[in-house]
């Protein structure tokens, strides 16, 4: 015990008092025996410090021996790093910023990637989870298109799950509403009927009870499974739910299970058994899993194979396989991948000009720094010391930044999480935002890693040209002509570097033009109809009601809201406007001076937006969203009482190319039972059905009560569809969902059973519409936005740096006769050439990459040249603006003062 | 102050355990011992001097003591511990090998 103090005490590090102590002692011995020779004290000591050499740095390899060299040097360079850091706190600050901003916006965007195209889907060996495409040629289509299609028909289901030894666990499912009776009125419930084998096939374990099982596929039973967040909002999370009984619909379903979050958002599962069909028009999503030990390759060669079987045609060898499998994943991800793309290069874009200006800034800097460090390098220093000194420091702001970084990250997911999400109705069972997964994307640790990663990585790229600059300082001695000279290189890589900048942010901001562009374009699109105050929603009707009882219902509801001091017009329709669909009537409308015949050969050829399409709307609905009428008069204005209709402009135009539509009779044909003829009462301005981006369709709109009347099962219309719901408008004044809970009541003391669902105002389900290339154009202009800052920021720091250095000669021209507005004009001529330069290079850029905007694009091309000109002139503005100011600097310089700078 | 290549740190090793193990001495007296041994053949810098006597110590072979010189000043003394000892046998005999075959090469043809 004692030996091992004894040892240790021998080997302990000696404090750097004691090894002072010990230097000074030798330097005063050897000073003594000098003195012994004959030299004064003086002269002594002096020679004894002479022969001892550089007494510091002894003391520091000293104290090298008893620590790790590398770890005292890189501590050394951090606390040296935050002393010039600190010293130069306006700078620092700028570096810092731009760097966070840079590295924010990228984990912003990497957190998208990690949550849409990185993570998993939270189900078992989910990389196994599998759908079947069939890629339709065009001679097959609807309406001779090619198509490819990932849902399927019952037959053909029933064919795969028999045949296929490749795919195991078959599933289809199919989004459907249920009303939920409770005490406080009628719910609507989202769910989806399901093949049994999709729990199973997913794998994820049940919170309460079980999935649904093989047994569950019977056309008796009665066994629905919740889900987590129905438990919770509409049985306050009881314990006891298993067993429970409950009633969805007026029928009644025993609750068997609660599934957790993950294996899907909807309310309920119920099971649904697929029957063999003759219907091959009505197709239904449909999952599978690879079966052990089977590759996608293997699996799609077999699908294939038999796929063809089913369809009837001889296998050709080299033939584009007709079926595929492909994983649910890439399937789910496919939409967004091109924009995401997108997102990924622009902000490597910025990253990039963040770096480089961050390199300019500190090479700027270091330039200030030249003689500290020639003097360094005279004392010393190696090259690769002060290389290690200065990566040090852009590892010490890299990490500074990367802090703040996380910061903006969370600002930015949170912001980019609330321009995704736009209102799209559920029922309709859409993607309910613009990317998938959205309510995934978050700033979690493999994001946070991500980000101190590329702090790192940054940090050692925009440190690495600058340590390798700075480090030749003193190299040939410390000279005012090497200053010069390297104070010329400098400068011209600065201006190199600048110039690169301006290029990137240019491009960057010309696509982000082009998108604001598109999206403007899609705002200013007027959909026909006054959507301010308008309340949006759907009533759901029993499901055993007859069809004249729900027109009768929704008549009554009509009434009782016209009543309501706040509603100022109220009606109903088969369909929420701008719902995209395809109508598949069997109903043949023939304008007058048209023959049958003419009707059916035209329909063969027309695209699909030029197909008449046809809406059942109640004589007010129109009114109270405010379409506006062009001609004749609305219907419940209508002094004759012989049926008419109204018809949308483009219908008008081009049935009717006199302009005689109104008055005009419609015969209307729908076999077998004998046609009818109807009056066009009135023509309605351009109105959008579906989506914005296309032509105002042609719309015959039928009054239902009409259509009710007709003896054809086939065109009564929706209403006689077990389970549709009537959509509504109401005009209100003020705040339209400040009626919701009055039309709860309403609709409650007609019929307990009637559920309101989807109520929103009509602004957001057009906003909603436009969410997608909002969503792009705000991301790309804020990435463009910042490029073009943090590019005009450098160009300005580079070209202040230049005219700064340049004082001296600038007053010495100056007081040898130079005009200032020459000195100017030279200054300028210098920054326009970088700006320009600069410019020309991003415009070259976009025209070469916006092509791959392209998809996103709408009602402009990818070289829009107002765009174009647009941009590059308001840009080259503002980075002129940042060489003007250095400029006009460079002017006021008093000439005696200068010539004393120094 | 250019590092001392690995031969020659080994070398200064030695003649630091050679002089010490006549007597304990300072770093002065070490370097000054060495330089007159030699007669002003070596010259030892103080630059490798002192990280090479810390470097010993560390490693276990030298053990320090403050003691008061014939002059009266405090110095640093180093004394061969029992490991600087077989230390420095090692060193010699080794040195005597390297010598013996550098020897040999340096008188062939």
């Amino acid at each position: 015990m004692r030996r091992r103090i004894s040892d240790w005490l021998r080997r302990r590090t000696p404090s750097n008092r004691e090894i002072r102590e010990e230097l000074d002692s030798h330097i005063q011995m050897r000073a003594e025996l000098n003195e012994s020779f004959g030299m004064s004290t003086d002269d002594a000591i002096r020679a004894a410090k002479r022969t001892f050499g550089n007494r510091v740095a002894i003391e520091e390899d000293v104290r090298g021996v008893y620590t790790n060299r590398h770890l005292e040097i890189a501590a050394q360079d951090i606390h040296f790093s935050l002393r010039t850091l600190i010293k130069a706190p306006a700078s620092t600050a700028v570096i810092v910023l731009t760097l966070a901003l840079g590295l924010g916006a990228t984990a912003a965007i990497f957190s998208v990637l990690n949550a849409v195209m990185l993570r998993p889907l939270p189900y078992a060996e989910p990389e196994r989870l599998v759908q079947i495409v069939e890629n339709v040629p065009a001679g097959e289509g609807f309406g001779g298109v090619a198509q490819r299609r990932t849902a399927m028909s019952a037959s053909d289901f029933i064919w795969w799950r028999e045949h296929s030894t490749t795919l195991s666990h078959f599933a289809m499912m199919q989004r459907e509403s249920r009303t939920l009776a409770t005490p406080d009125g009628s719910l609507q419930l989202y769910g989806e009927r399901v093949s049994p084998a999709l729990f199973a096939l997913r794998g994820v374990q049940p919170l309460l009870g079980r999935g649904l099982v093989a047994d569950d596929e019977r056309p008796d039973s009665d066994v629905v499974v919740l889900g987590e967040a129905a438990w919770r909002e509409y049985f306050n999370s009881v314990p006891d739910i298993v067993g429970r009984r409950i009633e969805l619909d007026s029928r009644t379903f025993s609750v068997v299970g609660v599934m957790p979050p993950q294996f899907g958002d909807q309310a309920f599962w119920v099971p649904m058994v697929v029957v063999a069909t003759t219907n091959r028009t009505f197709l239904i999503p449909a999952e599978a899993r690879l079966a052990d030990g089977v590759s996608l390759e293997t699996a799609s060669a077999e699908v294939n194979m038999l796929g063809l079987q089913l369809r009837g045609i001889e296998p050709e060898p080299g033939a584009e396989p007709r079926f595929a499998v492909v994983r649910s994943v890439d399937e789910l991800t496919a939409a967004v991948a091109p924009a995401l793309r997108v997102l990924v290069v622009a902000v490597g874009v910025v990253l990039a000009i963040v770096c480089t200006n961050v390199a300019n800034l500190l090479l700027v800097r270091g330039t200030r720094r030249q003689q500290e460090i020639a003097i360094r390098r005279s004392l010393g220093a190696t090259r690769w010391r002060i290389a290690r000194q200065v990566l040090t420091e852009s590892l010490v702001l890299s990490v500074f930044a990367g802090l703040v970084a996380i910061a903006i990250a969370f600002a930015g997911v949170w912001l980019l999480k609330l321009t995704a999400a736009g209102y799209v109705n559920p029922r309709l069972g859409l993607s309910p935002s613009v990317l998938p997964r959205l309510d995934e994307i978050a700033v979690d640790p493999p994001v946070l890693a991500f980000v101190i990663l590329l702090s790192v990585v940054t940090g050692v790229l925009f440190g690495l040209l600058p340590a390798l600059r700075l480090s030749k300082y003193g190299e040939r001695g410390h000279t005012s002509a090497s200053q010069i000279s390297t104070l010329a290189r400098n400068s011209r890589l600065g201006h190199v570097l600048a110039a690169v900048q301006l290029a990137c942010a240019m491009a960057l901001l010309i696509g982000a033009g082009l998108l604001v562009g598109s999206f403007l374009r899609l705002t200013g699109i007027d959909p026909g109809f006054d959507a301010r105050g308008v309340l949006s929603f759907e009533l759901v009707v029993p499901g055993d009601t007859t069809a004249e009882h729900k027109l009768e219902v929704a008549e009554t509801l009509v009434a009782h809201l016209e009543a309501h001091p706040r509603v100022t017009r109220a009606g109903f329709a088969d369909l929420p406007p701008l719902t995209p669909s395809i109508s598949f009537v069997s109903m043949l409308l023939i304008p007058e001076g048209k023959t049958g015949f003419e009707m059916l050969e035209e329909q063969r050829t027309q695209l699909p937006g030029e197909q008449t399409q046809t809406r059942q709307v109640s004589p007010g609905y129109l009114r109270a969203l405010g379409a506006r009428l062009v001609a004749g008069e609305w219907l419940d204005e209508r002094a004759g009482a012989d049926p008419a209709v109204l018809v949308s402009r483009p219908y008008a135009d081009h049935y009717f190319p006199n302009g005689n539509a109104v008055g005009s009779n419609l015969t209307v044909i729908s076999p077998p039972a004998s046609d009818r003829v109807v009056t066009i009462g009135g023509v309605i301005d351009d109105f959008h059905l579906g989506n914005l981006d296309q032509a105002a369709e042609r719309v015959v709109f039928i009054d239902p009560r009409q259509a009710l009347a007709a003896p054809q099962q086939s065109a009564r219309g929706f209403l006689t569809v077990a389970g549709s719901s009537i959509a509504f408008a109401a005009r209100t004044t003020g705040d339209p969902t400040s009626i919701i809970s009055d039309l709860r009541a309403i609709a409650r003391d007609i019929d307990p059973r009637l559920a309101i669902d989807a109520a929103v105002p009509m602004e957001r389900i057009v906003s909603g519409l436009t969410t997608r290339p909002r969503f792009y154009a705000a991301i790309l202009t804020t990435f463009g936005a910042i490029a073009g800052f943090i590019a005009v920021i450098g160009l300005y720091g580079v070209l202040s740096y230049v005219v700064s250095q340049r004082t001296k000669e600038l007053g010495i021209r100056m007081a040898l006769g130079a005009q200032r507005g020459a000195v100017l004009k030279q200054v300028l001529r210098q920054g326009a050439l970088i700006v320009s330069i600069g410019v020309v290079c991003g415009v070259a850029g976009a025209a070469a990459l916006t092509r791959y905007l392209a998809g996103m694009l709408y009602g402009l091309t990818a070289l829009d040249p107002v765009v174009y000109v647009l941009t590059a002139v308001v840009f080259a503005a503002a980075a002129m603006l940042a060489v003007y100011v250095p400029a006009r600097r460079a002017t006021t310089i008093d000439p005696l003062s200068a010539l004393r700078y120094e | 102050m250019a590092k001392t290549p690995d031969s020659l740190q080994g070398s200064l090793e030695l003649l630091i355990l050679k002089t010490l193990s006549v007597e304990p001495n300072h770093g002065f007296g070490i370097a000054l011992h060495i330089q007159t041994v030699s007669e002003r053949l070596l010259r030892v810098e103080e630059g490798s001097l002192y990280p090479a006597l810390h470097r010993l110590k560390k490693q276990g072979y030298l053990s320090t003591e403050w003691k008061i010189t014939e002059n009266g000043r405090r110095a640093k003394y180093y004394n061969l511990t029992t490991s600087g000892r077989r230390r420095f046998q090692e060193a010699e005999s080794n040195w005597h090998s390297m010598a013996k075959g550098v020897r040999k090469v340096l008188r062939f043809a």
